[in-house]
């Protein structure tokens, strides 16, 4: 079996990879020690905590510094304008602090939906004549609106509140327990702008209705008025 | 063999003693294990086909790691070092492919 060229190169590899100190060798293997070396150090360095950035790019990287700066200019506002309140209740009368008092409230109340809200708003009304609009698309439209700073909503003549429910059932799509009715109402108090556009996003809930076959409109109101409200509980 | 166990000597010392690399020279770092990896790769296709000389494989390590590092260098210097890092890793990966290739088929004949 000596004329088996693949039995001869490994034989003849083990007798390479034998020891024999010599000089060659001993460069060789001083060559191999750096290249562990780098090897071990290069696949130990992303273990630093800002690995991350580590390897972003230098556009990625300015794109988040200008985020960070700016979240840092609204956190700086806004600790500003309590420090301020602080003084002012500190320092003021009981009649300021009143005044901050009911303002809070009034902003709670518009929030918790007891409280008929006037303002600039956005009414949207959606004409599906074949019922294939259904609670999820409600709901996206409704979180869409949210995520784009509506401050008080009402679906049909149901308020939208914190823990409202939309349920596909025979008759379409019910919120807390009412149809919606045809075609479907929506006011959003809030700015007017951002939320027409959150809504007219490339896939957005504005497209999503279409692709089903119903019509999509909203237009902006300067003095809408959302005068329905939910009863105040205490708890 | 004494290849072998310089490889682990030298990861050994890289884990335990966890030097830090100046920030001048972190660009190369890759580029010169890919140099030197293609070296190696060679080296072993060479000794496969037993024509295997210590000193080319010594000429040809240094020599790939300080080419590597001089084109990324340049690259660096003519605003272009991100792709003259990616090209130049590219070139050295299609030639240790070609090499493992040749290994493979002197050692499996596949």
């Amino acid at each position: 079996m000596t004329d088996d060229p693949a039995k001869e190169t490994s034989r003849s590899l083990l007798a390479q990879l034998a020891f024999q100190p010599n000089r060659p060798h001993l460069v060789i293997g001083l060559l191999f020690l750096v290249l562990g070396l780098l090897v071990s150090v290069a696949v130990l360095r992303p273990g630093d905590a800002d690995a991350p950035w580590r390897t972003a790019r230098t556009e990625d990287l300015v794109q988040i510094l200008d985020d960070l700066g700016a979240r840092q200019d609204r956190l700086e506002a806004e600790s500003a304008r309590l420090t301020l309140l602080q003084g002012e209740l500190e320092s003021g009368s009981t009649a300021q602090a009143l005044a901050e008092a009911r303002r809070r409230l009034e902003a709670l109340r518009v929030v918790s939906g007891t409280t008929p809200v006037v303002g600039p708003g956005l009414a949207i009304t959606i004409d599906d004549p074949e019922g294939a609009v259904d609670a999820p698309v409600l709901v996206d439209a409704i979180q869409e609106l949210r995520d784009a700073g509506a401050e008080a909503m009402a679906v049909g003549s149901t308020r939208v509140v914190v823990d409202t429910w939309f349920a596909d059932t025979g008759n379409g799509v019910e919120v807390d327990g009412v149809p919606v009715g045809s075609p479907i109402r929506i006011l959003a108090i809030g700015d007017p702008e951002t939320m027409g556009a959150a809504l007219s996003i490339p896939g957005g809930v504005a497209d999503s209705v279409r692709t089903r076959g119903a019509d999509f409109a909203s237009s902006p109101v300067t003095d809408l008025r959302i005068s329905v409200t939910v009863p105040e509980t205490s708890n | 063999m004494i290849a072998i166990i310089g490889l682990l000597v030298g990861v050994a010392i890289g884990i335990l003693w966890h030097p830090v690399v100046p920030l001048w020279m972190q660009p190369y770092l890759p580029i010169a294990i890919v140099a030197a990896l293609d070296a190696v790769f060679g080296g072993f296709r060479a000794l496969m086909e037993k024509r295997f000389d210590d000193r080319i494989f010594v000429v040809s390590f240094l020599s790939n790691v300080v080419i590597a590092a001089f084109l990324v260098f340049l690259g660096d210097q003519l605003g272009v070092g991100a792709q003259m890092s990616t090209g130049v890793v590219v070139v050295l990966a299609m030639r240790i492919f070609a090499n493992a290739a040749a290994i493979r088929r002197i050692l499996f004949r596949a």
